[in-house]
């Protein structure tokens, strides 16, 4: 029988030690952002998101496959962290589910990507604000096999701003293309709080 | 982005009356900000413009004093808003209004359980209670009670009701299971209904009706009061509980077993509404079109052939459920297995073979009222999915069931799409939900849904078919079919908008329902 699950992960930033293997630029990140709160989503099923996950220690793991079981963590969150992040790699629907939930909340995309592979063709195509947009889809690109490591250490820098987005496409050729999913990565986050 | 005004008001006039909500519900609660606030009020799947169905503001009472003082400033500056609760309603409209600048009411935060009766098997609740609410509240207090839920469970009951849903247990046809409510009319007098007329009633949610006319349904799709509370009957837990699955070889098998289903569902053997769900929507739960088919539009059969082996699913999937003490449900069983042993190819699934897969997982919680969001994960079929639902009703009959299948699945090719859908058996009638997936990153593909959607409206009535439930773009095309003897429904409809909402203020266009200032203008 087919089974998926959705990892859900919460970290306090200012908490280092709740990295399992800290990369530096990730130690660096956490240094610069002391007090925000984070909330990261994975999906088990995909093992690009599983590889992202696990740049972060599991901290506080609700497991399933239904996006609905995890709602009162997530109003939890929003309520009791406004100046939160909430960041994921996952199913297009679990992001947009979640989106709708944060937006009660005040939490918006400040960021998302849409992660394709066509063949050996890796394509990310970014949203955000004009400033991050290309720098991210460019770092994406440069990232290659890599590219979930490289969001997971960069997570807590992703744009929190809101302003004008646009959206920038990146595609490169991979050699090991055995993925079929349609991730989505994204970052949700109250930006009156910026 | 300019701001959208309600029709005939200016910035002044709408500033002088966001002031005076202000003072009625306090600065947190008026949401004015496009960016940070009215996005919760648009829908994401619309297939035309957003800005069709934008929203001025929003306001968020917190009790029906609240609501009454509200209606009294939009009476006098003659401002149109849109009622929602809590839930999303999407693939009807989402929380957007019919058109830009309508003022959201939001009930959301009057959400108050008010009332669980377990002797009885009943809930009294407001708007912003949702199922995951109640269902949490049951839990907590180990009531033997259970819920009857919207697929997607963060839906609310009196807006889930209101709009005619439909759920997945015995008791899932909710407005049937509404037992009083209390209403606040354009002019602020705040009207009960049925039995807690009376003083010092306790029986409002146990008899309907009381003596005169029966005025609930009247507020149920319609926009003639802003419902505040309701009464809804809950089944008490059964002692047993057996769901089951059949699945199904061959398209033409939906005529087989839906007429071998009306008698059996009629007479109680299968207690709850069955389901008869096409293979894409099951494969759905748990893959994604690409896997199978990277071609352009719908999938061929022999994919779709493939992918039914792989999952050990058949072309279409029948699910329906027994309750109640052991030796009952194994006589229903053994009836229903008789049934459809006759059906060719026809094999039963069990919680014991079944488990794990995450399309029965969810459908064996929706049966007992479990609350979930499994379904959701249907629209990963395609990246990126958004989508609106065509819900024909028809008699729960095998021809009537092929006709509309074969009709919309012709069209839905013809356009590029594939045909997602499912039956399920009311008490005599058929829901069909076509499902029309599309791409809502893509404008193209949500025109070309959109064309599609109208097509189907009018083959639909042609062949004599009306839809129960329809997303705000096609309210007044699915209002027109309903149009016997020179549209005398809706000419009621519209001669009771007048009476009860002279300034035609409350939801205005809600089903093609019209106030007589704006009637023809839509």
């Amino acid at each position: 029988m087919l089974s998926r699950r959705t990892f859900i992960k919460s970290a306090l930033a200012t908490n280092v030690a709740v990295l399992a293997t800290p990369s530096h630029a990730l130690q660096l990140v956490l240094n610069n952002n002391s007090e925000r709160p984070l909330l990261v989503f994975a999906d088990s099923s995909a093992l690009n998101s599983t590889n992202f996950i696990s740049t972060v220690k599991d901290q506080s793991a609700s497991i399933e496959l239904d996006i609905g079981q995890h709602f009162e963590l997530l109003n939890k969150f929003c309520k009791e962290s406004p100046n939160g992040q909430i960041t994921g790699l996952t199913r297009d629907s679990d992001f947009f589910v979640l989106e709708q939930v944060a937006k009660d909340f005040g939490f918006f995309p400040k960021y998302s990507a849409i992660h394709t592979y066509d063949g050996n063709v890796l394509t990310h195509e970014v949203t955000a604000n004009k400033k991050s947009a290309d720098v991210i889809s460019s770092s994406l690109a440069n990232a290659k096999e890599d590219w979930p490591t490289w969001l997971a250490d960069n997570m807590l820098m992703l744009p929190r701003k809101a302003s004008e987005m646009v959206t920038t496409k990146r595609q490169l050729t991979v050699s090991n293309a055995k993925q079929h999913n349609y991730l989505v990565s994204w970052s949700l986050s109250a930006s009156e709080k910026i | 982005m300019t701001k959208p005004l309600p029709q005939g008001i200016t910035l002044t006039q709408f500033k002088d009356a966001i002031a005076e909500l202000e003072k009625i519900v306090g600065k947190d609660y008026v949401f004015l900000d496009d960016v940070t606030e009215l996005r919760s009020y648009r829908d994401p799947y619309n297939t035309t413009k957003d800005a069709d169905f934008a929203p001025s503001a929003a306001v968020a009472p917190q009790n029906v004093e609240q609501v009454q003082k509200i209606l009294a400033v939009v009476n006098q500056f003659e401002i149109p808003i849109w009622t929602i609760s809590t839930g999303k309603n999407f693939a009807y409209g989402g929380p957007a209004p019919r058109k830009p600048g309508y003022l959201i009411l939001d009930l959301k935060l009057m959400n108050k359980i008010l009332e669980v009766n377990e002797k009885h098997g009943y809930a009294i609740v407001e708007p912003g209670v949702s199922y995951y609410d109640l269902y949490n509240y049951i839990q907590e207090k180990g009531l033997k009670l259970w819920i009857d839920c919207a697929a997607p469970a963060w839906g609310g009951l009196i807006g889930n009701t209101s709009e005619h849903g439909a759920g997945y247990t015995p008791y899932g046809d909710h407005l049937l299971m509404l037992s009083g409510m209390q209403i606040v009319l354009a002019d602020g007098t705040v009207v009960e209904t049925g039995m807690d007329t009376t003083p010092n009633s306790k029986t409002g949610a146990l008899y309907k009706y009381g003596q005169g006319a029966g005025i609930d349904g009247l507020f149920s799709q319609s926009n003639f009061g802003v419902i505040t509370r309701m009464g809804i009957w809950l089944m008490p837990e059964p002692p047993g509980y057996t769901p089951f699955m059949i699945t199904l070889e061959n398209e033409q098998d939906l005529e087989t077993v839906t007429d071998l289903t009306l008698p059996l569902r009629i007479n109680q053997v299968i207690h709850n509404a069955p389901m008869t769900v096409d293979l894409l929507w099951e494969s759905a739960m748990s893959v994604s079109r690409s896997k199978y088919y990277t071609g352009k539009g719908p999938m061929p059969d022999s994919h779709r052939k493939k992918m039914a082996k792989d999952l050990d699913l058949g072309i279409w999937n029948y699910y329906g459920a027994v309750y109640g003490p052991e030796p009952m449900m194994k006589n229903n069983m053994e009836v229903i297995r008789d049934t459809f042993s006759s059906v060719h190819g026809a094999k039963f699934h069990f919680d014991d073979t079944r488990a794990g897969d995450p399309g029965w997982d969810y459908r064996v919680k929706l049966m007992k009222g479990e609350p979930n969001m499994t379904e959701f994960s249907l629209l990963n079929w395609i990246g990126g999915g958004g989508h609106i639902n065509f819900s024909p009703i028809s008699a729960a009959d095998g021809k009537s069931a092929m006709n509309q299948y074969k009709m919309i699945e012709k069209r839905a090719h013809e356009f590029g799409f594939d045909y997602i859908g499912e039956f399920l058996i009311g008490w005599r009638d058929q829901h069909h939900i076509f499902m029309l997936m599309f791409n809502r990153m893509s404008d193209e593909e949500k025109a070309r849904a959109h064309k599609l959607f109208g097509i189907l409206v009018d083959e639909a009535a042609e062949m004599g078919y009306g839809e129960y439930r329809t997303h705000l773009s096609f309210m007044d095309q699915i209002a027109g079919t309903f149009s016997w003897n020179d549209n005398s429904l809706w000419e009621a409809h519209h001669a009771i908008k007048d009476e009860l909402d002279p300034k035609g203020i409350l939801s205005p266009g809600k089903m093609g329902i019209w106030p007589k200032n704006m009637r023809g203008k839509a």
